[in-house]
């Protein structure tokens, strides 16, 4: 097998001794909100994660692939310890988030979002921003903490010029800069980046695709990595799991996922990826279902509606996520 | 004549407090029947402000200048604003990028699209019903008839965009330019939009212009295609040629940096393009442009290098 | 550390970077507004005012003499320099009690608005930042506390109480904090589902410090159009109950307590009433000026 730089063998993680590293295990993670549709009706429950179990070790990248309001960004929050499970177990290191406190979680634990124009405090200066989480720790003197966010302002490859601006003078991909500074200042282990490139320029895009590859490399980090761009999760994660409506429905190793898909969610997600090629052609028309209501979801397998392959079993009974390979679980009925 | 759209030497100029913004310069193309121009480049390139100065929809304090600009043999430098009102939706109708936005929340979408035919046309408003109805099928939405009574709100992201692309050939039009029509959906409703508007286009033998930053699309949805960077087109021509054959250093960084499953090697670092981002273009008080933004230069790194066969193109590439 | 990872570092900047620092473009913005320098200046020179009035008069407004009393302005026959716009009731230098008559406008103005804004603001961003059922009962006392008629409770205090200068502060005060809550609230709302909330979360700050060191400064220069907004109607206000004798007592030289006493000579004297009514008015409307100027420059600042 072909070694990526850093010498890390990311197809068999298990020769390296890696398995058994568990950084972080969601088990039977569910989050319902409430919401009022109707100004006189009772609220409608949302589900908006549904029974979700992901495993993640050390210095693997997990890519969470899925469309709008299939619950990453409600998932991302929760592993964030900003929002809690209405049920099931987030276990860091072994140990539950929930009780803890907000500190125990954001030494270890991350963010970097999508939109680099609402994720930086327009009011505050970059340094300000970039040395936030060892302020709200009370760690060290302001002097030390303002030294340790230059140092990790460098690193992410910011112009020293800039140190003292305002997130207002910044570029994009700038702006990303100060946020994985920002997100790096406290050394954690795990960092989930919820589509940190989707928002930005193709070139700037690379840029901060190979920032965070090198960052992972250098620092040995664990990331999440949620995106709906199927080429970008291809270059970067070790793992892929897809989602559709809260729940995971194909989770395996990069290599298998793209070789063969087996959740018709997953083939239609990679029919879709469009690679720059004149000669490539472009999918035809088809009627436009459309995204089921998250309140009212369909009964039995929720994709079903958009489901060439759909059988009787498939509209009553809801299919559980099952391991099918090595290292491969799916959520169809078709499969089994 | 085969020549729909023509413009040359097309430029913007924007007044500011800060100073005279040049945001388009010098930008030519030429877009016959049954074809489809794809305009690329990233933000600030000048790409949307070009769409804006061919429709006639710039701001105020924007002025623009071409040597040329003409719609199906019609000069719209000359034009009036009463007849290019009349031809914006008639001729030439534009679909955005929102489509949150890009319909009025107020009124349900029958009233939308009917208005759209019933404004220009002479046709009365059963008639324009019936071609609503019609449309909203040919896009693809299911039970058409209900849909008219439905307001935006109630429809999702890429039913709206249909619902655009019906309002936008409601009144037959020759041009339609699409400007970053699928950038706001879902990766699968993006592909069903992308289907539809080619086909059409096929079918209606319809011009129609695509703004994109997304290369892969645009190689798949147009015959030539026009590079933009910082107002300026650096490269054009056929798209299988540009793809293929990219000659301007910014085209072949662009083409770097996109991880291609199965061409780019996994974990490794993408090529990338080493500038300050696109630069805005002042102009100095005297009217001359001020000198260029850093000269670009291409890092090629880790990709396979595109293969480069020389041939005659019928097309150019931007000084760099 | 390879290449590709920081190509900023080797980025070759412009020749020159043309474009204006922001603050220029916040003084050309500020210069540009009429509105704004017309407002502002008739502002501060109220402002200079009330401060240099010992020096610009040498009277004492408090001073009664009552020889001298309901003298005729210079421009009649019988007035003097000595009392240029004549003599109240007890004597009073007339122009004397208009000058430090701004003061008491001014000061119950500033000290209303910011009792109203700490009220205000701390409802509103508590209500906006916590959601749920905190909001519920700050938006239950914001609704009942516009619906309380200022008049009558001013009248219930004022019969129970001697009244004085600090109750108009405070009633005034307490009757102005719902504007701010409102704006606040909103805003706080807005700011809310911003990301930088959600890393400053993440980053493990206490939801105190998420509101002083996050919201607060985003949420200023909204309060700020509306403070200034709101110091007009203060004035408006203590003009108002001070007419109707609910006001500071008299001998304060406050300009609605003129207007009231002077209501009797309103025919036959007329400047009695037209001097402070017109102070009264170019001071509210140089406030408003100010504070939709600050507004007009605010929001296309503050827009990113």
């Amino acid at each position: 097998m072909p070694l990526e730089p850093g010498g890390i063998d990311r197809t068999q993680p298990e020769k390296n001794g890696l398995m058994n590293d568990i950084q972080l295990e969601l088990r039977n993670v569910s989050r319902i909100f409430s919401v009022r549709k109707h100004p006189f009706r009772p609220k409608a429950a949302l589900q908006a994660v549904d029974d979700v179990s992901l495993r993640l070790r050390r210095k693997e990248i997990l890519g969470l692939v899925g469309e709008s309001g299939c619950g990453k960004s409600t998932l991302a929050r929760l592993l964030l310890g900003v929002l809690s499970c209405t049920s099931g177990d987030i276990l860091l290191q072994g140990s539950s988030i929930s009780g803890q406190s907000r500190r125990f979680i954001s030494s270890r634990v991350q963010p970097i979002f999508q939109d680099p124009y609402s994720s930086l405090n327009p009011r505050k200066r970059v340094r300000s921003i970039a040395r936030l989480p060892l302020t709200a720790h009370g760690i060290d003197t302001k002097a030390e903490r303002n030294r340790r966010a230059e140092e990790m302002l460098n690193l992410v490859g910011l112009p020293r010029r800039l140190y003292s601006a305002y997130p207002t003078q910044l570029s994009g991909g700038q702006r990303q800069r100060v946020a994985i500074a920002r997100a790096l200042i406290m050394k954690p282990e795990i960092i989930i980046c919820d589509e940190p490139t989707s928002a930005l320029d193709v070139s700037v895009q690379a840029q901060i695709l190979n920032l965070l590859l090198g960052l992972h490399q250098e620092l040995g980090l664990t990331y999440i990595f949620i995106s709906h761009d199927l080429a970008v999760i291809e270059h970067i994660a070790t793992r892929v799991a897809v989602m559709y409506l809260g729940r995971i429905v194909e989770e395996a190793s990069v290599e298998r996922f793209f070789k063969e898909p087996k959740h018709p969610y997953s083939k239609t997600l990679l029919d879709s990826v469009l690679a720059p090629d004149p000669h490539g052609g472009l999918p035809g028309l088809q009627p436009d279902i459309g995204f089921p209501d998250p309140t009212n979801p369909p009964p039995g397998c929720t994709f079903h509606p958009r489901c060439s392959e759909a059988t009787a079993a498939c509209l009553q009974i809801a299919p559980k996520l099952t391991a099918i390979g090595e290292e491969h679980h799916l959520a169809c009925h078709l499969a089994t | 004549m085969n020549e729909l759209l023509k413009a040359i030497d097309l430029d913007v100029e924007i007044r500011m407090t800060e100073g005279l913004l040049h945001p388009v310069r010098n930008v030519s193309f030429s877009l016959g029947r049954g074809e489809t121009l794809g305009i690329v480049g990233e933000s600030g390139c000048g790409k949307s402000l070009t769409s804006l100065a061919v429709m006639g929809l710039l701001p105020r304090s924007a002025a623009r200048r071409a040597r040329h600009l003409s719609l199906a043999g019609q000069d719209l430098l000359k034009i009036n604003k009463r007849d290019m009102a009349h031809l914006r939706g008639n001729k030439i109708a534009m679909i955005f990028q929102e489509p949150m936005t890009s319909l009025n929340p107020c009124y349900s979408v029958g009233n939308q699209l009917v208005e759209s035919l019933h404004r220009h046309g002479k046709v009365g408003v059963q008639e324009a019903s019936k071609r609503a109805i019609y449309l909203l099928e040919r896009t693809g939405i299911t039970a058409p008839a209900s849909r008219l009574k439905q307001y935006p709100h109630q429809l999702s992201g890429g039913l709206r965009q249909r619902v655009m692309i019906a309002m936008a050939l409601m009144c037959r039009p020759e041009v339609i330019i699409a400007d970053e029509p699928t950038t706001a959906l879902d990766v699968t409703i993006q592909a069903q939009i992308l289907g539809l508007l080619a086909e059409i286009q096929k079918e209606t033998g319809i011009g129609m212009i695509f703004i994109s930053h997304n290369l892969g699309i645009v190689s798949r949805i147009a015959e030539k295609v026009m590079v933009m960077y910082a107002g300026e087109v650096v490269e054009t021509g056929s798209t299988v040629d540009v793809f293929t054959q990219p000659l301007h250093p910014y085209t072949q960084g662009l083409l770097d940096c996109i991880p291609v499953p199965g061409r780019t090697k996994r974990g490794t670092m993408l090529g990338y393009i080493s500038r300050a981002r696109c630069p805005a273009r002042w102009a100095s008080s005297e009217g001359a442009p001020l000198p260029a933004a850093a000269p670009m230069r291409s890092r090629i790194a880790g990709a396979r290098p595109w293969t480069y066969t020389p041939s005659r193109r019928a097309g150019s590439i931007g000084a760099s | 550390m390879p290449d590709g990872m920081m190509p900023e570092a080797e980025i070759l900047e412009p020749a020159e970077e043309v474009g204006v620092s922001q603050r220029t473009i916040l003084l050309r913005r500020i210069v540009g507004h009429k509105g704004l320098l017309v407002g502002t200046s008739i502002v501060l020179f109220f402002i200079l005012v009330a401060l240099f009035a010992p020096i610009i008069t040498r009277h004492d407004p408090y001073g009664q003499d009552l020889y001298h009393r309901l003298q005729n302005p210079v421009w009649y026959a019988d007035g003097d320099w000595e009392n240029p716009l004549g003599t109240d009731r007890m004597g009073r230098d007339y122009l004397t009690r208009l000058i430090y008559g701004s003061r008491v406008s001014l000061i119950i103005g500033f000290s209303a608005v910011a009792i109203s804004m700490v009220i205000g603001c701390t409802l509103g961003i508590v209500g906006g930042y916590f959601r749920g059922r905190i909001d519920m009962m700050i938006n239950y006392l914001t609704t009942v506390q516009l619906s309380m008629p200022v008049i009558i409770v001013a009248l219930a205090i004022m019969s129970l109480t001697k009244g004085s200068f600090l109750l108009v502060i405070f009633i005034i005060g307490f009757f102005g904090w719902t504007g701010f809550a409102i704006v606040t609230r909103s805003t706080t709302q807005q700011i809310r589902s911003l990301d930088y909330i959600v890393a400053a979360q993440a980053a493990g700050c206490s939801n105190f410090k998420i509101i002083f060191s996050e919201i607060l400064p985003n949420v200023l220069p909204q309060v700020i159009v509306v403070a200034t907004l709101g110091i007009a109607g203060a004035i408006l206000a203590e003009t108002g109950l001070s007419f109707l004798g609910l006001g500071v007592n008299p001998p304060t030289p406050s300009w609605g307590l003129m207007v009231n006493e002077g209501k009797v000579f309103m025919f036959t004297k007329p400047w009695v009433i037209l001097f402070p009514g017109i102070l009264i008015f170019l001071l509210v409307y140089a406030m408003n000026m100010l504070g939709d100027g600050l507004r007009d420059i605010i929001s296309p600042e503050g827009r990113n």
